[in-house]
């Protein structure tokens, strides 16, 4: 007898104790406690450098406060072990105060039936009265005929000659708060997948060569793609008149079992896709910095025709009209009476019987030669077009199999916010008594949430209710 | 007519708003009121006219985009819906103390952006050009002044009672029913300007999250927020209390604006 009953108290210790675990977990304080602390730390986030190269973190902080921050994760704070459990135990935070308030909700939401009180009405400071003429039986009928039109599905009551229609609408809408929950907690899924199973690392592929291979962010694991990508060309276009970038842009071919399955051109904001791995344009760099291939346009002075021709460091183009015969010798920093020009391509003309004649273009100045030969009274002069220097493309790649659940939470989220914050359960209630021959009418309403927006509804409708009445 | 001057010209307008909202005030005259009133819709006419003008001046430079793409036009944009958002209330609750400190806002923005922030149509940068801007900005901006009006209401709440009566005319109850739709407002703009942003951060970098100062602060700002909807609905604060709160998040909101722009990241270029 008495084991059992030490049993039956062990029991209740235990329940007691699983009560109090949940009742923690569902408290309005811890969830505000965790929101306040994300908050807070997150700040630390963002005045300390994020994944900063160690080295320059020791020098900057000095031994204690680097060794101080190293301990609390700090310089990695939102991979950290801590910011992660903040997060935890606002999933699981969520998870079970949704379930205790919806407990006591879902009598409200799901209810068969709806019971209204008059006296909860009664005594509303937002409640509109005005009279009208008529009878009891016709003010009515055209109130209820009204009422219909708002709600199908309403109620009547008789008491004491005063006659009382109830309408609610918006129950579900009740709901909104936990459809934002939900959505929260597919985000946190969403990034916890990223987090252990995306991938995100960059490479670089020189033009017209590729790779199957890509190296991760921090440098700890090389992923092989399973399929070969390969970057044709890099362009980078500038605004007119300026230096500023307009555009990078790769052309990249998928390549699997020898053979071409995919090709695309990407942009900054438009990335290729395949085989859950994305390719972004994230930066690019000049292999050399000599020109792969550049157009020479040749312009003769007496006939004023140009021609033009695609030429290499140390081709040679014989000019039509026996101009002579041009070679490009090399590309440098060019001086011109001592101020540097920048990079130039320089080149030779040799006409027969004559002595060479050097030719230099800057690339910032492509009318040089043209300028100079005026002055000179020269035959021909040169300029260069497309330059087209040799470059690396540089991609990010990422797979991040969370995303999908991430997206989802951003759905449920505006949905979840739009039904919360513009969406009510409101109850309307329109009583009719009569002293004779006029008749009083009393319309009233509340709702669950903004009461300001509900009187000014409540307004409009007795307006609206008055006019039929007449 | 270039933008630019239409926008100089509207920092007078406001700033005369200002003033007649303010005497009108004081010596509680109507005619003053409806004064202030006819001011704030010819400088919001000028605002929408200068940011529009700007717009067309962009296409005309051969860049063509919606001037939201610094901090000037940013600071152009947040006067104007903040004016928007305060002539509203003032239509709807017939009451003016509101549009006194929103008019000053609208000054402030504008004369902080004509004084503090460079101005040229320039060109974008590669990473910002996506339709993904438009939308991503401008739901950021309406949140921003949806907390702005919401600080506004809030420093009314906590300074009412050293203020008249009839100066104030709205009651506790109102003001802090006010400041609760403003934040709504503000807080579901913020919301769809995260998710736009983090949509966008995927399709163009990769990644729709990268801790970035912006991203944090902004979230901090959405946190402080949500707080601030969960202490009131299920905490049942109200008043002065829940007033200091709503404060803090514009605090916030100011950091993830102007603050932010002096720690590296992404979103350096708002500068």
């Amino acid at each position: 007898m008495e084991k059992s009953s030490n049993k039956t108290s062990i029991r209740q210790e235990l329940w007691n104790i699983l009560y109090e675990i949940w009742n923690f977990f569902a408290s309005m304080q811890l969830s505000v406690v965790t929101i306040l602390f994300l908050a807070i730390t997150s700040i630390l986030g963002t005045v300390i450098h994020q994944s900063g190269d160690s080295g320059h973190n020791f020098q900057h902080y000095g031994p204690f406060w680097f060794q101080f921050f190293e301990t609390l994760d700090l310089f990695d704070m939102y991979h950290s072990i801590w910011y992660q459990a903040a997060f935890l135990i606002l999933s699981i935070n969520i998870i079970v105060c949704s379930i205790d308030k919806l407990s006591s909700t879902w009598k409200i939401i799901f209810k068969k039936d709806s019971s209204f009180s008059f006296s909860k009405f009664e005594n509303l400071k937002s409640n509109v009265t005005f009279k009208v003429p008529g009878s009891l039986k016709e003010t009515e009928l055209k109130i209820k005929s009204q009422f219909l039109k708002l709600s199908k599905n309403i109620k009547e009551e008789k008491v004491d000659g005063r006659i009382t229609f109830y309408t609610e609408k918006g129950r579900k809408t009740r709901l909104g708060v936990y459809v934002v929950h939900l959505s929260i907690l597919f985000m946190i899924v969403g990034g916890a997948i990223g987090m252990y199973f995306g991938f995100e690392g960059f490479v670089n592929i020189p033009e017209g060569k590729s790779i199957t291979k890509v190296l991760s962010k921090d440098r700890t694991e090389i992923r092989d793609l399973g399929f070969e990508l390969r970057c044709d060309n890099f362009d980078l276009t500038l605004y007119k008149n300026s230096k500023m970038a307009k555009e990078y842009r790769s052309d990249l071919v998928v390549i699997e079992n020898n053979k071409e399955v995919l090709k695309k051109s990407i942009i900054v904001n438009d990335p290729l896709r395949y085989k859950g791995y994305n390719f972004y344009q994230s930066s690019y760099s000049e292999i050399s910095s000599k020109p792969n291939v550049m157009t020479a346009v040749f312009r003769s002075n007496e006939t004023g025709i140009e021609y033009s021709k695609k030429m290499k460091i140390g081709d040679k183009y014989e000019i039509p009209e026996g101009l002579g015969t041009f070679s490009v010798d090399k590309y440098d920093n060019y001086l011109f009476r001592g101020n540097s020009l920048g990079d130039a391509v320089f080149g030779t003309i040799k006409r027969d019987g004559k002595k060479p004649v050097e030719v230099v273009v800057p690339l910032d100045h492509p009318q040089f030669d043209m300028m100079r030969n005026k002055m000179k009274k020269g035959k021909v002069y040169v300029r260069f077009t497309d330059i087209d220097k040799s470059f690396q493309t540089g991609l990010q790649v990422t797979s991040d199999p969370g995303v999908w659940w991430v997206y989802l939470g951003f759905i449920l989220l505006i949905a979840g916010c739009y039904i919360t914050f513009f969406m009510c359960h409101r109850s309307i209630c329109i009583s009719i008594s009569s002293n004779g021959k006029k008749c009083k009418v009393m319309v009233s309403g509340t709702a669950n949430k903004n009461k300001q927006g509900m009187k000014f509804w409540v307004e409009k409708y007795a307006g609206k209710i008055e006019n039929a009445c007449k | 007519m270039s933008s630019s001057l239409v926008l100089s010209i509207v920092i007078y307008v406001y700033g005369f708003a200002f003033i007649f909202y303010t005497s009108s005030a004081i010596f509680s005259k109507k005619e003053i009121t409806k004064v202030g009133t006819i001011l704030s819709y010819i400088a919001l006419s000028g605002n929408i006219l200068g940011f529009a003008l700007r717009w067309i001046e962009s296409y005309d430079k051969g860049y063509g985009h919606i001037p939201l793409s610094n901090l000037y036009e940013s600071l152009v944009f947040f006067a104007l819906v903040i004016a928007i958002l305060y002539l509203y209330l003032e239509y709807r609750h017939k009451k003016y103390i509101i549009s006194i400190i929103c008019s000053l806002f609208c000054l402030i923005c504008m004369l902080y952006a004509s004084f503090q922030t460079a101005d040229a149509i320039r060109p974008l940068l590669p990473a910002l050009k996506s339709n993904w801007l438009t939308i991503h900005v401008l739901t950021c901006f309406l949140g921003y002044s949806g907390f702005a009006v919401a600080f506004a209401l809030s420093v009314l709440l906590i300074m009412k009672n050293a203020l008249p009566e009839k100066i104030v005319k709205f009651t506790e109850a109102e003001i802090d029913d006010l400041t609760h739709q403003m934040v709504s407002f503000g807080f579901i703009f913020l919301t769809l300007g995260i998710i736009t942003g983090a949509v966008w951060a995927n399709s163009a970098w990769g990644s729709y999250w990268t801790w970035d100062p912006k991203e944090n602060w902004s979230l901090i700002t959405w946190f402080v927020y949500l707080a601030f909807l969960h202490l009131r609905f299920m905490k049942g604060w109200h008043g002065r209390r829940l007033a200091i709160v709503s404060i803090i998040g514009f605090l916030a909101v100011m950091f993830t604006y102007f603050g932010v722009n002096y720690l590296p990241g992404l979103h350096s270029y708002g500068n």
